[in-house]
């Protein structure tokens, strides 16, 4: 494995092997990278940047950030939007692994231990011990 | 005793191969002629991607229909490994054009996945240096990108 990295490491190129191929090519090896290496591609000039920020790289990105989703995620209106999807979606599992949270709001309703919530829809049920049962509209 | 078909090369040089190979690859088999040849692939390069179809004659047909698969996956094995590692820049991408043109995902995944191995873990002036590019970025769109991509730092 070192053997080959060195290898690598000393391959140069007389061209852009990437600008060369059909774009469709620059962009399946793209796609091969990592976001960290997709983001520093889009600084090494401006037809790298084109294919580091296509919609079907991010896109996938996107889909495996989501696996775990319940609900799969819904396409942008635009698919030039998959990229800031994602790092919608990158914030979100950021915040959520550091335990951060941006606004606490609190439902006032209940009088007693609230002990089952589902939400659906933009709707929230939860059941309490104080025997009622409440919908709550969470979009507002 | 094995049958076999014949390939010409765009620049008229004949391959007799085994048809088990292009029964593999089915875009090999319409090539499979008496006055057809290959219209886009040399001589020089269809030898090397024979020899790498050769090679891998007895291999597990692969499920492309599962694309995620192919993409987590790094590795390239020894045998694929030594053969690209020693083909020239031209050649390599020739390869990865025939193996895009004669629909052979396998070689295509392994010319691709050699060049985005010299993508990562190379810094951007390396990565500039190794592929020969020039950054025609102004300083200021290069800052623009750089606050723009603040994001992925974030972790």
């Amino acid at each position: 494995n070192g053997i080959y990295f060195l290898k690598n490491n000393m391959r140069y190129f007389t061209f852009d092997i990437v600008s060369s191929l059909p774009e469709e090519l620059s962009i399946q090896i793209l796609g091969f990278l990592s976001v960290k290496s997709l983001i520093q591609c889009q600084l090494v000039c401006k037809r790298w940047r084109n294919f580091a920020s296509d919609p079907i790289i991010w896109k996938r990105k996107c889909f495996e950030l989501a696996y775990h989703d319940i609900n799969t995620i819904k396409s942008p209106s635009n698919p030039v939007l998959w990229y800031s999807l994602y790092r919608k979606l990158f914030k979100r599992e950021n915040n959520w692994e550091s335990g951060r949270v941006q606004t606490v709001d609190y439902l006032k309703g209940h009088s007693s231990r609230i002990f089952f919530v589902a939400i659906k829809d933009g709707m929230a049920v939860s059941l309490a011990w104080d025997r009622t049962m409440r919908f709550w509209d969470v979009e507002r | 005793e094995n049958e076999t078909i014949t390939l010409r090369s765009s620049d008229g040089i004949e391959f007799h191969i085994d048809a088990r190979i292009a029964n593999r690859y089915t875009l090999l088999n319409n090539w499979n002629g008496e006055n057809a040849s290959l219209p886009n692939v040399t001589g020089k390069v269809l030898e090397k991607v024979l020899e790498w179809c050769e090679h891998h004659i007895n291999d597990p047909p692969l499920n492309y229909d599962n694309d995620d698969s192919r993409r987590r996956n790094f590795e390239i094995d020894d045998w694929d490994e030594n053969f690209i590692n020693c083909v020239n820049q031209d050649m390599l991408f020739e390869i990865i054009l025939a193996a895009n043109y004669l629909d052979i995902k396998p070689l295509l995944d392994i010319g691709c996945k050699t060049v985005a191995n010299m993508i990562k873990s190379k810094s951007l002036e390396e990565i500039r240096s190794t592929f020969n590019i020039v950054n025609d970025f102004t300083p200021e769109e290069e800052e623009a990108i750089r606050r723009e991509n603040e994001w992925a730092d974030d972790q």
